[in-house]
């Protein structure tokens, strides 16, 4: 046994703010890297969780899958849901970080951390109105970490049980947190009567504003197979 | 306050430090699982995708 030496209040201090400083660090860790690790799996599982849920996935595409993307875990067997899965989310040109997304209803952080998620109260899928969707640019598996690099005229592809729902991108505009006008149907003169929105965070670790896309409704189909417009990016 | 923990721990110097870091991993899983969910609305803004 070593000689009970008696610790300082210096010491004590010193144990407090070094303490500190690693509960900060640790907090940093958690966000920026573990709630991605999590979204991951909890993506994953969601998504096998819904083609589960919506039958067999159709076909040798196999695009309902997706699951060539990431290391994909078994379906969440017995695991209790507490978020409303309304559809999985494809966009081409972010077919590494948008590919079956789940998309659930709402945007708490809770629901964020799921998925992406529609705003309550706005349009349905192809509904008339604004389909207004927001997600993470960073943290909770980031979905939309990328939206920025969207051009005009890019697809966004949404699957809900019985069909596909094409959209179709018109421009890119930086607003405030508070402009939740545009997300409201009309949002200006001449605007699509079923149209997107798609919402995230900017600039890139800040929420100072937000970096929306408002796109138009394209056309939809009542069929499980492949759209063509996904084809073209497998 | 560390070096008192040390010296509570029982058994030789590299028993204490297994025992140590067996309960610093105890207490980030803690933090990661319960605590960091629970203050992550604190720190950043309410609505911040």
């Amino acid at each position: 046994m070593s000689s009970p030496k008696k610790i300082t209040i210096r010491e004590v201090l010193s144990d407090v703010l070094l303490t500190a400083a690693a509960l900060v660090l640790m907090f940093v860790a958690w966000q920026q890297w573990w709630t991605n690790v999590e979204a991951d799996r909890a993506y994953a599982a969601q998504e096998q969780t819904l083609i589960h849920d919506w039958g067999a996935p159709t076909g040798p595409d196999g695009i309902p899958g997706a699951s060539t993307h990431r290391d994909h875990h078994k379906p969440a067997v017995g695991q209790q849901r507490k978020v409303i899965l309304e559809g999985l989310m494809y966009i081409p040109r972010l077919h590494s970080n948008v590919w079956g997304t789940p998309i659930v209803y709402g945007t708490s952080l809770y629901d964020l951390a799921h998925g992406v998620g529609r705003y309550q109260g706005s349009a349905g899928f192809g509904g008339y109105g604004n389909l207004a969707i927001a997600g993470h640019r960073t943290t909770h598996g980031r979905p939309f970490r990328h939206l920025d690099s969207l051009h005009r005229g890019d697809v966004v592809a949404i699957r809900s049980q019985n069909a596909w729902f094409i959209y179709a991108l018109d421009q890119l505009k930086i607003v405030k947190p508070e402009d939740s006008w545009v997300a409201a149907p009309q949002p200006y003169p001449g605007a699509p009567t079923r149209m997107l929105t798609l919402s995230t965070c900017n600039p890139l670790h800040s929420a100072k504003q937000r970096l929306i896309w408002w796109g138009h409704f394209v056309r939809s189909q009542s069929d499980a197979s492949t759209p063509v417009e996904l084809r073209k990016a497998t | 306050m560390y070096r008192w923990i040390f010296r509570r721990l029982p058994g030789p110097t590299w028993v204490r430090i297994v025992s140590l870091a067996i309960i610093g991993a105890a207490v980030t899983w803690v933090l990661f699982d319960q605590v960091f969910p629970w203050a992550e609305p604190f720190v950043n803004q309410p609505t911040s995708p």
